[in-house]
Formats: C-alpha cells, structure tokens, sequence
C-alpha cells in the first residue's frame, strides 16, 4: 500500500519536472534553430536580390528588385557540369577508398590486446603535427606521377589521423569487450570478428566518417588547386572559385581595370554560388541520420 | 574454419581494393608519361625538318579571359614568330599555387604574368637571363620600347643589371587613378560653390550634412564625404594630403614620399598631425561615413548607387570613373573636384599643394614575361614575344584582336576599339575577356592613335582638373617605387620591418579619426614605437635605393 | 600467471623482438594497419625532411633544403620582431575563447537534440543547424558586415534593442567586440556540424540502461546528466585533447577578412603577420620557421592535456 504511494507519487513529481525538463528542450530548440535559419533564410534571399540593396541593408525579411543573374551565371557555364562530374567521382570513390583504410586501421588501434597500438598511434598523431610543408609533399606527388591526374585527387589524404582517432575511440568504447571474448572463445579471428561483429556495431560512426569525408572530398579546393591544373580533372569547388572571381568587383587600387558591369547583379553570384554547390551534398544527410537512432546498436546484436 | 576463410578472403579483398586504387593510378600516370614523351619526339622532329618550334606557356590570366586558344590574334603571331605555343592557363589563385611549382621546378618553357622581382632572386637560376637575348635583329621591337621609353629598361633590369623579366609600356592611361568627386546637384540644390580649401570643404560638408542636399524630403540620409577605408587602397581619405605640400607617387603605397631627393614616411611627419587632427575634426562633427571603415569595398561601391529608390546620398566621395562609381543613373549628377589647398589656421597657398601622381604605375609594369633557364629555345621564344611588342600587335594585345572584330584600323598608325560584339556586356569586360589586356606584355607607342570606349575618354576629361597640380611633380619629389632595386638581404628586411609598421600606421590612423585616442597626447609615444618597429632602418634602405635610382 | 611473467618479461627485451612478438601475434591486426602505414609513409613521413627548411636559408640551385645552415637564425627573427608578442598574445586569446566557448557548444545542443521527443521536429533541427558549415568564409564574412552593419544591420539592431549593445557602439570597427564576434559566428557556424559525432555517440548508449533508470525513479534531467553524458565522455576528451591540440591554429581566412583598421589591436594574429611579411618577399625560411613554432607549442598542449585526461578520465590518444 504505502510502497504503491510513494512510487505514484514519486511519479507526479517526475512528472512535473519531466514536463519543465521536456519544455525547456522545446524551447532551447527553437531558439537555436531560430538563430541558425535566419542567417541561411538569408543567403537564400540575397542570392535573388538586387546586390547594391543587399549592400546597403535594405534586404532584410524578403527579396527586393527579384533577378536570377547570379544562378545564370553560373548555370550559363558548361565548365559547372563538368566539374560536379569531377567532384562526385571524387567523393564517392574517394570516400569508399578512405572507409575501406580508416576503418580497419581503427579496429587495430582499438584492440587493448594490441601491444604496438601506442606507437602506431603515435606515428599517426606525429603526423597531424609535423610535415614536411606544401614543396616536398608536391615533389613526392610528382614523382609518382601524379601531378594533374584524377587519381591524385581522390587518394590525396587516403586516410585523415583525426578521423581515425574517431573511428578508434568510438570502436574502444562503444562496442562490449564481453562480445569480443566470447568470439575468441568460438576461435574467431579478427578479420572474422571486424566484419560480422564490430561493422554491424560501427553503424553511427561509420555514417559519421563516411559524411566527414565526403563532405571533405566535396569541399576540397586546396589540394585541386595545388595539384593538379587540367581543366578537365576540375572538381566544383574550383569551377565555382573561377566563376566567383570573374564576377566580383574589381579590387581597387588598379584604375585601369575596371569594368562598371552589373555591380548591382555582380554580388549575388557569391550568395548563388553558396546554394548550387550545397544543396547537392545536403541531400545525403537524411540517409545518414537513421542510423543515428537509438537502438539501432543493439538491434544489430541481437540480429 | 570456413567461415574464417570467408572474413580472411573478405578482408583480403578489401586490401585488394586498395592495391587496384593505386593500379588505375599508376596506369593513368603511365599514359601521361607517354603523351609528354610523344609531345617532346613531335618537338624534336619537327625541329629537325624545320617546322614550328613546339613550346609551352603559361598564362595567369584574369578570371575573365576566355579560351586562349580562340584568339586569332594570339595564332597569327605564333604563326609569324613560327611557334607552335601549348597554352596552360591559370585563373584564380596563382599566388597559392607558385611557391609550389616554381620551387619543385615544375614550370613551362614562357610565362606570362607569373612572376615579381623577387621571385628572380628567390628562385636564383629557374628564369633565363634575357640580356644576350634581346638583340637588334631578333627582337626589334622590344630594344625599340627600351630606347624610346628608358624607363622600361631601367624597370626590367635588377641590380646587377640582369633582365629577366619584359616591362610593358601603355602610354594611353591618365596621370592619376584617383578623381575626388562632388555632387553637384546637390550643390546646385544647396545654392553652394565647389570648395577649394580644406575650410571649405567642411562648410560644404556640413551643408550637405545639415540640409535635405538630395531633396528626397529626409534630411538625414546624406553622407557627406565616403572613402574605402582600407589602408594603402586607392580611393582613401589620405588622398587629400597632398593639400600639406606631401606628393605622393603609384599610390603612395605604405605611406612613403620623396621630398627634395629625401625618402621620407609621412605618417610620422608633422604634416600627417595636422591633416589627422582636421579628419577628426571632420568625423567628430558627422561628416565623414562612420561606416566607411568597416565597409569592404562592395559596399563602398554599392553605397554611391543611391538607395532604393534611386536617390544619391553620397556628396563626396574618391573612385575611378564616373559610371564605375555612380551607375549610369546617377553619374551626370558628379564632377570632379580639384586639388584642395590646406588653409587650417594659415593661409591658402602655405603649402604647395599637390595631387597624387600615378602616371608610371598605369603605364608601365614590370615582369608581363619571362622564360625558363631550361628552355629548349629560347631563340624562338623570345621571337615570338617580340611580337607582343610590335606596333600593332601590341594594341592587339591590349584591346582584341583586329581580324577577330575587336579593333579596327583607322588609318596609318590609328586604331578604333570597337563596341563589344555582345551589346549586354561593357567594354572594359569585352577587352578583359578576349584580349590579354593590362596583363599583356606590349608597347603601345606614344604616337599611336586609339579611340577608345566611353569610359576611358570619361576617365581622361575627367582628370583634366589635376593636370596643373600633376605637372608640379619633379624627378626629386617623385617616388615611384617600382624602379627600386633592392638586394634579396634588403628586401628581407623590408618585408619585416614593414608588416610591424603598418600594423601600427594602420591602426593608429583608424583610432584618432574615430577620437578614440587624443592626437597630440599620443603622438610621441606613436612615432617612437613607429620608429622602434625598424622605420629608420627601412628609410635608410630605400633611401640607398632611391639614390641609385637618380644616379641611374 | 605465466602470462603475467611473458608480459614482465617483454618489457625487459629490446623493441625488436618485441615487434617481432607482437607481429606474430597479431599479424591479422598489422595487416589491417598496414595500407594506413603505408599511405602515411609515402605522403607524410616521405616529404618530412622539408622540416629542414626552417634551419637554412632557402636556395633553388641548391635544392629545397640544401640551402647553408643558419640555425636559430629565423627563429631569432620571429622572436625579437615588435610583432612576435601582440600576435601571440592575440592568438593565444583568440583561441582559448573559442575553445571556452565553442567546445562546449555543439555538446550541449548534441544533448539537447537528443532529448527532443517530437521525430519530425528533432528532424528538422539535426538537419538545418549543421548547413551553417557548408558557408564559405568569404560569404560568412560578407555576412557578418551586413548583419552587424552598424545602422541598418538587422542583427546588430536587435542587439541594440535588447540592450545587449550599447547603442553608440559600433560592433565591427569596435577593438573590444572583435573576438565576441569572431568566436561567436565561429561558433554558430560550426556547432552542428562538430554536434553530429557527439549524437552519433549519443545513439549507441545502451537503451537497458535508460530502462533502468526508469525503475529507478530517476527523472530525464537525471537520466541525461548519469547515462547520456558519461557514454560521450570519451569522445568528448579525446575532442578536447585533439582541440588544444590547435591552440595556435588560428585560420587565416576569417581574421583576414574581418580585419580593419580599428580592430587591428585584436586581430593581428600569426598567420596574418606572416602573410604581412611573406607578400612582399617569398620568405620561405622565415614561414617555416613560424610553422614550426606553432607545431611545437601545439604539440606540448596535445601531450599536456592527453595526460591531464588520462588521469583523470582514463582516456586518451596514447
């Protein structure tokens, strides 16, 4: 009886106070998503707005003197088709190829049984560090023959010591130890235990790397610069950095440059450029969300 | 038992993907080796039987520019230089990119617009020395350009008096970058005379501060005077010391002046208190854009486009040209303003007053070429570079070419730039797109007759009114700092001092107009931490150079 | 027992046979590592030797790092320069402020995330603040002086309406407001990006654990604070560890971009000075020898803070 009435009320208060703790998350939420959609509401309506209005502030909750010159521009340029060619090449085999380093490496520095994983890890981490700067790693590329070749941009950072710390600490503590000894007990290797156990285990990290380095090859404008200087291997990024540049207002200082074209149209290609090489990459999140749920850890072990 | 086999075969297979990765790679590289080798057999043989020199250049072009390749004019030079030129063309970013490839060496037999002087010294045996090169019968043009202009020669040389890089010369551009604009209808409206002093100047100022000056029936949307507040940039407030007698040359970059043979930096002379104390004058009293500091230089331009609905509500302001800075709009509503005199607590006329004089730095650049020590020809290159140099070709180089429809002839020695042949774009990006324009290698001969488009006839009647200040400027109150040489050890220094100085001009300039600081309370400790950060030795080194220079 | 004597024994014997041991042992451990090892080898350790450059003068005749050996020489240049301390002291703060601020950021909007009960409104929120990240710096930074512009800035008039801002202030050209401002979009713009591995973290605490708690009575601010935190511990140290790591790593673009004449005194960073200096001259010698300090003093933060973790947390990167 008086158990009963300590729990029900027990209850009430959890109640109440889960009810404060659940209003303060709707509240929070808001007002971060507030905070972060005003700005991008905003890129959105400068990218179509009259640039010298957008300038001078008079833009501020609706487009004003509507033009789609900025999307023009850069629609108007066939390099742009060749370059998301490029780029999706990049990512999705470049991705692939990073998972198929990053993660096995991971489970090796994961393993507490590994008696080397601190000296390994180590000359990982010396990496993240010290290197031999931009001239000697092009020189290494080069003679490989790499330079200006497709393949270069996709192994160029084949596997990134950040990523890999990731995948180690998230296999070192979210997978049971018990799962692993009594695999051994059923003489199991580890090659057998990587895939049947701890991939299935690894599904949020995995997402995790896999959306860090596609985003990484998709982003990347660095390396393509550097390393290679054929129109043909252009990813986006590059293709976008041109058609940025030519549209933006001459830098001052050089009278005999100048070019009094679309001023009040030239900026907008900058906003434009924002959305046309993000929505894309954008579109692969949701796929990766799910296996964000909770529980989809433990119902692949029972699977 | 079988299912370890399985994992064993598993991960074995994912290795295996990994090798096959570094397969394709390796096969890729391979038919790159192949294609280069081909390309240098075709060269060697068609040297052999006396056809085209096959060679490869690289050009850092403006992100305009279109496909090199298209440019009939830039084919019929090949052609009669009697090359065959394999393109690589670089838009954007060359800055980041050229440490990389001028330090592993990987560079091609010309490059247009890649290097500064630096880089020579720097990079101590990539470039060739073009001095026994240039002769009489293989570049004609080119020894003609360093007769007829001497100055180009004495900016193409280095200290030891090695060329590696071609100047250029475009005698056509105007003595000064920089037109100070008023509106006069507002003036009109306001019942005012242009001012021609600094006190004047502020009166009229804070008339158009006070009153409805644009007549849209808001009296507070006026500026009064705007500028781009970045620091050595063009259109800046310092444009107006040359009112204290300080002649400044190319920009006046950094802040450096010459005075009777004397290098001088002006920020700490007793002048720059003056002028600083009448600028805050002028910020304390709402005259100057508060804004102008923090604008980047889109807004600065957008700001004199007037606002929504079409009014102008800059008074004054510094820019290039009129329907640059205004829009088509609004530009008849501007005119340009002449030097103003200094008559703060003395008399107008005190100091002699001048206006800034850029006419080297528009006409002539260094370095718009150079060729690689390891060129397989330099005979031939340096054949077809001449071309760029010829009399026609190099209005060719600047404008378009003429049988592409660009320019035509107009009689002996007299050339019209056409209207772009797509009506929606202007002229100055039709010149941008299928010429090599500014960044070209060419001699334009003072004598050549061009009719250029409407923006630069504005951009020269609009200059007029500086032409009686310009002509003040001496050989001894001249600094154009282009023509300095300075060995590597030297330009080390500079590089050093410099970035500390500036950090604190830059700063200090910013926090007396705003009044932040009081001028005459900091004025000492400035100059000595100015001082501290190695101006002196900075001086001294310039001053060697600029000594040289006369000599020369 | 004889195990724990082999182990003792191990320690004792040369690395050597000690590797050679342990490839044996974990031979199908050495080879999952082995493309990692060699990829690294061949891209990172191979070019190394171009640490060089910062004891020598650079030569191009002489080779990338055959130039003569010149010691300390510009690591005495850096030093004794007027601009060595402002600028370390100004990127020592810059990036403590954002470590202060922003590492504890995208964790707590991870938790507040994960607490949303409502699917289609967790949805949303997860999918819209990680889109900030994807702005490149030069439009982030045209932003900022839209919205912070001083008269018409729709961000700083509402600063200025709620008192936040004092009215006469003007947050751009403002000495004191440039790292709020730096660190702050800094911080909105990265938050959920760097917020997505915390909930992907998030995702794999064992749900009998919050049934658990259930039983136990314990309300959803307790179950948050006693089985959602501890389970990200790890990942949160190792972030820490790995961002202190960076303490001088401050990027270059941003701060260029935002600097102006008044805010200079705040926003002179390193790499900002050693742009000022290398535009003028290719200072190849003198920017390695920058680079190279900041690794050091970034390394000794990594190593300090993995020990300090370690001892308390248990975790860390070795």
């Amino acid at each position: 009886m008086s158990k009963a009435t300590i729990q029900g009320s027990g209850i009430k208060t959890r109640n109440l106070s889960d009810r404060i703790f659940g209003a303060a998350v709707i509240i929070l939420s808001i007002l971060v998503f507030v905070i972060i959609a005003y700005p991008l509401y905003f890129v959105v309506i400068a990218s179509i707005s009259n640039s010298n209005l957008v300038n001078i502030g008079a833009v501020t909750f609706y487009p004003k003197d509507i033009r789609f010159y900025g999307y023009e521009q850069i629609f108007q340029d066939t390099r742009i088709w060749v370059g998301y060619g490029n780029t999706i090449l990049y990512v999705v085999v470049g991705t692939i190829l990073n998972m198929v380093i990053t993660l096995p490496a991971g489970y090796a520095l994961s393993r507490k049984d590994f008696m080397a994983r601190n000296v390994v890890m180590f000359y990982f981490v010396f990496t993240m560090f010290f290197n031999g700067g931009l001239v000697p790693t092009y020189m290494t590329v080069s003679s490989l023959g790499l330079i200006s070749t497709k393949t270069i941009l996709i192994i160029f950072v084949a596997i990134n010591t950040y990523n890999l710390i990731i995948c180690r600490t998230f296999m070192q503590s979210a997978i049971p130890e018990d799962l692993y000894e009594a695999a051994i007990l059923d003489g199991c290797s580890h090659f057998k235990y990587f895939m049947t156990v701890v991939m299935p285990l690894s599904k949020a990290v995995i997402s995790v790397l896999a959306l860090y380095y596609a985003v990484f090859h998709w982003n990347d404008y660095f390396n393509a610069l550097i390393y290679n200087s054929k129109a043909d291997n252009a990813p986006l990024q590059i293709v976008l950095r041109e058609i940025l540049l030519l549209n933006q207002a001459f830098a001052n200082g050089n009278g005999g440059v100048q070019g009094g074209y679309g001023q009040s149209s030239a900026d907008q290609v900058k906003y434009a450029i924002i959305i046309v090489s993000t929505l894309p990459i954008l579109c692969v999140y949701p796929f990766i969300q799910k296996y964000f749920e909770k529980g989809v850890m433990i119902g692949a072990v029972k699977g | 038992m079988k299912k370890k086999v399985l994992s064993v075969l598993l991960t074995a297979a994912m290795v295996a993907s990994v090798l096959a990765g570094c397969g394709s790679s390796s096969g890729t590289s391979d038919t790159q080796t192949t294609n280069s080798s081909e390309s240098t057999d075709s060269a060697d043989s068609s040297e052999s039987t006396g056809e085209k020199t096959k060679l490869k250049a690289l050009f850092i072009a403006h992100p305009l520019t279109a496909d090199v390749e298209t440019f009939q004019w830039l084919q019929e030079m090949e052609d009669a230089a009697g090359v065959e030129i394999e393109w690589e063309v670089i838009r954007a970013d060359w800055d980041q990119v050229k440490a990389t490839r001028f330090a592993s060496g990987d560079i091609p037999d010309i490059l247009f617009n890649a290097t500064i002087d630096s880089d020579y010294t720097t990079y101590n045996g990539l470039f060739l020395n073009l001095n026994d090169y240039i002769t009489e019968e293989n570049t004609p043009n080119i020894c003609a350009m360093f007769e007829e202009e001497p100055d180009t020669k004495v900016l193409a040389q280095t200290m030891e008096g090695n060329i590696y890089g071609l100047p250029k010369f475009q005698g056509k551009w105007p003595g000064t970058n920089t037109v100070m604009f008023i509106n006069q209808v507002w003036l009109d409206n306001l019942g005012l005379e242009a001012p021609t002093t600094f006190s004047e100047l502020k009166d009229v100022l804070m008339a158009f501060k006070e009153q409805d000056a644009n007549g849209n029936g808001d009296a507070t949307d006026e500026i009064p005077l705007d500028y781009n507040g970045d620091y050595n940039g063009a259109y800046s407030l310092f444009n107006l010391i040359g009112g204290l007698g300080i002649q400044l040359t190319n920009w006046g970059t950094d802040m450096y002046f010459v005075e009777d043979s004397q290098v001088k930096c002006y920020a700490t002379d007793e002048r720059y208190k003056l002028f600083m104390k009448y600028i805050n004058d002028l910020y304390s009293n709402g005259l100057i854009n508060p804004d102008a500091l923090t604008n980047d230089y889109s807004t600065f331009q957008s700001l004199s486009r007037g606002n929504e609905a079409g009014d102008a509500t800059v008074g004054v302001v510094f820019g290039w040209e009129e329907t640059d800075k205004f829009g088509n709009d609004l530009a008849d509503q501007y005119v340009a303003l002449p030097a103003l005199d200094y008559d703060i607590d003395c008399a107008a006329g005190t100091y002699d007053t001048r206006w800034r004089d850029d006419y080297s730095g528009l006409n002539m650049s260094s370095n718009r070429v150079c060729i690689n020590a390891n060129c397989s020809d330099p005979e031939a290159a340096m054949r077809f570079l001449d071309q760029f140099y010829d009399s026609e070709n190099s209005v060719e180089v600047l404008f378009g070419g003429i049988s592409d429809g660009n320019v035509s002839v107009t009689g002996d020695n007299a050339y019209k730039v056409e209207d772009p042949q797509d009506p929606s774009v202007d002229a100055g990006t039709w010149k941008w797109t299928y010429a090599f324009a500014d960044n070209g290698p060419m001699y334009i001969r003072r004598d050549t007759e061009i009719d250029m488009a409407p923006d630069m006839d504005n951009a020269l009647s609009e200059r007029t009114v500086y032409e009686d200040t310009l002509a003040k400027a001496s050989e001894t109150d001249s600094y154009p700092q282009m023509f300095m040489k300075y060995s590597e050890e030297d330009t080390n220094t500079l590089a050093l001092n410099q970035a500390n100085i500036t950090t604190i001009i830059n700063n200090q300039w910013a926090l007396w107009m705003t009044g932040e600081q009081d001028i005459d309370s900091t004025w000492d400790a400035y100059v000595e931490s100015v001082n501290a950060a190695g101006l002196q030795q900075n001086l001294e080194i310039r001053q060697a150079a600029f000594d040289a220079y006369l000599a020369n | 027992m004889s195990k724990d004597n082999n182990n003792a024994k191990k320690l004792q014997k040369p690395f050597g046979v000690r590797l050679k041991k342990d490839l044996i042992k974990n031979w199908q451990l050495w080879i999952m590592l082995l493309p990692a090892i060699i990829y690294i080898f061949v891209f990172c350790y191979v070019p190394m030797y171009g640490v060089r450059l910062a004891f020598r003068d650079y030569s191009f005749s002489a080779g990338i790092t055959g130039g003569p050996w010149v010691g300390l020489k510009y690591f005495k240049q850096y030093f004794e320069s007027a601009s060595f301390i402002p600028t370390l002291r100004n990127t020592f703060l810059i990036s403590l402020t954002s470590i202060i601020v922003g590492f504890p950021a995208p964790i707590i909007l991870a938790m507040i995330i994960n607490q949303i009960r409502n699917e289609k409104w967790k949805k949303v929120v997860q999918t819209t603040v990680y889109i900030p990240y994807f702005i490149s710096v030069v439009v982030m930074v045209s932003m900022i002086n839209i919205l912070f512009k001083n008269d018409s800035g729709v961000v700083s008039n509402f600063l200025k309406t709620i008192h936040l801002v004092a009215s006469d202030v003007n947050i751009l050209g403002k000495e004191s407001a440039f790292i709020p401002l730096y660190v702050l979009t800094g911080v909105w713009q990265s938050m959920g990006w760097n917020s997505i591995i915390y909930i992907a973290a998030l995702s794999s605490v064992d749900t009998q654990l919050y049934d658990a708690c259930k039983i136990d009575g314990a309300n959803r601010w307790q179950t948050m604070i006693h089985i959602d935190f501890p389970a990200i511990i790890p990942t949160i140290m190792i972030l820490l560890i790995l961002n202190m790591g960076g303490i001088l790593n401050v990027g270059f673009d941003k701060i260029f971009l935002m600097q102006n004449s008044l805010n200079l005194g705040a926003s002179e960073v390193i790499s900002t000075y050693v742009y000022n200096v290398g535009i003028k001259s290719s200072q190849f010698s003198f920017g390695s020898a920058v680079g190279l300090f900041n690794t050091v003093i970034n390394f000794i933060f990594l190593i300090i803070t993995n020990w300090i973790s370690k001892r308390i947390t248990g975790t860390g990167l070795m």
